[in-house]
């Protein structure tokens, strides 16, 4: 029995051990097996049941991916029916360099002796953005980037800028990445990351896109040859749909916007050789130029500076040479050339001018004549090399002696070439003359606008007071005035007027006078009088006599001049 | 009758003035006729004769200034030139004159770069024509004036208040007026207690007013220098560029402000 005990124990302990070992692995899985160039997907390592598993993977995929993020590593500890489980993983964010079919090869992990190896992984990129790859039944992507190169095949040496387009059919709220500053084979003369791009929409397989040119790229190539330019990433944070009735209902509470990583496919490019026979004038200059040739002087004095200066303005890569050497006389001191730059980087490569400050100072009297000044670039327009030639006049350097004076002494090219001038020749007539001890600032002329001033300031100030002095004084005024006025407005009666008018003048000049005078109708018995007459009078006017007005008239003044007497 | 007396006695006046302005412009033509003819002497002479009737103008600086170049006087060249453009600040023909004969000079001073506002300043003072900015100011005061007013009689008429407008309007001129009166005041005061001189043949300049006193240093034909102050119009205490005092004979100068 006991012997039977001890067999099923070990039996068990043997499976216990077996169960153990076969739950130590390795696996490796991507989030996506089958994905679009343009996506970024996981690679992740999953160490199950493996103490002091690795924290990173020498993942050796650059040919066909690269990596963007990672690694990442996670750690899971749990326990079911009583046995316990751990796994830790590694993750990678990589991104297809190319579409077809890639198999990840098998990796291997030596940890305590023990040696654990995935399988190999296979994975279909796919070329999603154009919609002609699309198999049936795919959807286009509401959001997604396109490498717009502007040519397949450019020259070594020449500056070109490629953009980056992005496809959306979602509201981008914004978008990153991380700057480009060095790739094989090129110069990077540029990434920009566009703030503000300009936008234009396009239907895309029955879908409404967005498109904007969101950043670019400009380089110029240091060797021929077929070149990838890889992917490039970007992060887009776009707006979520308002699937949320208020913002409460939000688990982001507000915020509004989720990020994407996608990513701008890389791209070939033909770098072809510049053809030969350039000649001793090419430097290297690609693009289209014209050149203007100046001398400050072409009489200078001995052991003095003379400028040459020499122009170049068109567009191509004119960050990337220089103006050719140029020999001039034993008999000139040459200084390095002085650059002066004044180009910037337009939407495809460098536009602007350059010039080239020679200083020649001349050791000894005599003419000297120059060799043409020469400089030849390849023309991008034509495909050929193309030379500039521009001739020099001669310079005839003077010796101290040869000048007249004896103001010589340290005079500079542009010294010279004044004294070269002549005064101006004197005035004809007097125009206007003033006293000896004439005085500006006393003459009485330049002062008339000040006193035209001072008294329309004076005006200004008078009319003001009077007009406030006025308004506060109305009452009083119009009490002074009564009398004046009422004699006004009887004086404005004519014998043409109808009786209706002549009966409202009268009445209004009598009234105006009571109001002016603040008087109350019922202080004069005679003023009732008046008033009753004339409301009796204004039942009937046509009837009214201007003999009846007239002595209406005289009682109305006969009565305001007894008031005027009390 | 009364009319009739006035004319009388206006009339000869106004024929004996224009017969003296007739006179001067005769004596004009004449100093350029023998400046044309390349008789410098004569035409100074002539000029100055003009100077001597008290009356001056820019053109007769100015031509005394060629007549002096001529004779290859050129402190007194530049000292007539300056003269001319005290009266006419901004006109070309005396600047390229002037600038002609400033490569002419053996003492020459490059001064170290100022703070650019400054720089401007004494440029825009130098060239400054106070006669127009004075007029400026007054047409600036006046239609200040005429604004405010108008707004007051306006407003009084329609019942209606354009308080801002009115605050702005006048701000605006008032800053004007008083920022372009600072700088008038400021360049008047500069030019009237400036007494500016040019050397007119080499001088040595002394550390006293003395024959015997130390030689501080020579200054040449046409440079300009500042009267610091002089001692019975026979000894000057001068000023160049500033840092270099000392005492000259005043009879090396020739005075630009009179």
């Amino acid at each position: 029995m006991v012997i039977r005990r001890r067999y099923f124990t070990s039996i068990f302990i043997f499976c216990l051990m077996i169960s153990g070992l076969w739950a130590q692995r390795v696996t490796l899985t991507a989030s996506k097996t089958t994905f679009s160039i343009q996506e970024q997907i996981q690679l992740v390592f999953t160490f199950e049941n493996i103490k002091n598993s690795p924290r990173s993977v020498d993942l050796n995929l650059h040919n066909n991916f690269t990596v963007i993020g990672g690694p990442y590593s996670s750690s899971n500890y749990s326990w079911v029916n009583g046995k316990a489980t751990s796994s830790n993983k590694i993750i990678y964010d990589v991104i297809a360099k190319k579409t077809g079919k890639i198999k990840i090869p098998a990796y291997e992990f030596s940890i305590k002796n023990h040696v654990y190896k995935t399988s190999p992984l296979f994975i279909t990129v796919r070329k999603t953005a154009d919609p002609g790859s699309l198999t049936e039944g795919q959807e286009m992507p509401s959001i997604y980037m396109e490498t717009i190169l502007p040519k397949d095949r450019v020259y070594q040496g020449e500056t070109f800028t490629l953009y980056y387009h992005l496809y959306t059919a979602e509201q981008v709220v914004n978008y990153t990445t991380n700057p480009i500053s060095t790739m094989d084979g090129f110069i990077v003369d540029r990434f920009s990351l566009h703030d503000s791009p300009s936008s234009s929409k396009k239907v895309i397989n029955g879908r409404e896109y967005l498109i904007a040119g969101i950043a670019s790229l400009t380089l110029t190539p240091t060797e021929s040859g077929e070149f990838i330019l890889p992917a490039k990433p970007f992060r887009i944070s776009v707006k979520r749909s308002g699937q949320y009735r208020s913002k409460w209902e939000d688990p982001f509470f507000g915020n509004t916007s989720k990020n994407i990583n996608i990513v701008a496919p890389a791209d070939t490019l033909t770098v072809l050789q510049l053809p030969s026979g350039a000649g001793a004038a090419f430097t290297g200059a690609i693009g289209d130029f014209t050149m203007h040739v100046s001398m400050d002087s072409t009489l200078i004095q001995e052991n003095q500076a003379a400028t040459l200066r020499v122009n170049l303005i068109g567009h191509g890569n004119m960050d990337h040479f220089t103006f050719p050497e140029q020999t001039f006389s034993d008999d000139f001191e040459l200084f390095e050339p002085k650059v002066k730059n004044a180009y910037r980087l337009s939407d495809q490569d460098y536009k602007g001018q350059r010039t080239w400050e020679y200083v020649l100072i001349p050791g000894k009297p005599g003419t000297y004549q120059f060799n043409d000044m020469v400089f030849t670039y390849f023309s991008l327009s034509q495909e050929s090399y193309k030379t500039l030639r521009m001739p020099l006049k001669e310079i005839r350097v003077i010796s101290y002696n040869e000048l007249e004076g004896d103001y010589i002494s340290g005079l500079s090219p542009d010294e010279v070439r004044l004294l070269s001038q002549d005064i101006r020749f004197i005035q004809m007539g007097e125009k206007h003359q003033v006293h000896l001890d004439y005085n500006t600032v006393r003459d009485s002329r330049n002062w008339v606008w000040y006193y035209l001033a001072l008294a329309m300031t004076a005006f200004v100030v008078v009319a003001e007071v009077l007009l406030a002095f006025r308004n506060k004084n109305r009452n009083i005024i119009r009490y002074k005035n009564a009398l004046k006025t009422a004699i006004m407005q009887f004086r404005k009666i004519h014998t043409d007027q109808s009786a209706e008018e002549i009966l409202t003048q009268i009445e209004t000049g009598f009234q105006t006078y009571l109001s002016d005078k603040r008087i109350a109708p019922d202080r004069y018995p005679e003023i009732n009088d008046i008033l009753k007459t004339i409301e009796t009078y204004k039942y009937a006017p046509s009837n009214l006599s201007h003999a009846v007005l007239d002595s209406l008239k005289n009682k109305a003044l006969t009565i305001i001049e007894e008031i005027e007497k009390a | 009758m009364k009319r009739l007396m006035i004319i009388c006695v206006l009339l000869p006046l106004f024929a004996f003035s224009s017969n003296i302005i007739n006179e001067r412009e005769q004596h004009f033509k004449q100093g350029i006729s023998a400046y044309a003819n390349e008789n410098y002497a004569l035409a100074i002479e002539l000029f100055h004769q003009l100077e001597a009737e008290q009356l001056v103008s820019w053109e007769l600086y100015y031509n005394l200034g060629n007549c002096y170049y001529r004779q290859a006087e050129l402190g007194r060249a530049i000292q007539y030139w300056e003269k001319a453009k005290i009266l006419a600040p901004i006109h070309s023909d005396i600047e390229y004159n002037l600038s002609i004969a400033r490569e002419r000079l053996i003492d020459k001073v490059v001064l170290p770069d100022t703070f650019p506002l400054f720089t401007w300043y004494n440029t825009m003072q130098r060239y400054l024509p106070l006669n127009i900015t004075i007029r400026i100011i007054g047409i600036f005061l006046m239609l200040f004036v005429l604004i405010l007013g108008g707004y007051r009689l306006y407003a009084r008429k329609t019942e209606r208040s354009y308080k801002g407008i009115c605050i702005t309007l006048g701000s605006l001129f008032l800053s004007v007026i008083l920022l372009l009166t600072i700088v008038t005041i400021d360049t008047a005061q500069k030019r009237s207690h400036e007494k500016r001189a040019v050397i007119l043949e080499e001088s040595v300049i002394l550390s006293e007013p003395a024959d015997d006193a130390t030689v501080l240093f020579i200054l040449h034909e046409g440079s300009t220098i500042l009267i610091n102050k002089d001692i019975e119009n026979e000894w000057a205490n001068i000023s160049y560029f500033d840092d270099k005092i000392g005492w000259i004979r005043m009879k090396y100068l020739g005075k630009i402000e009179s």
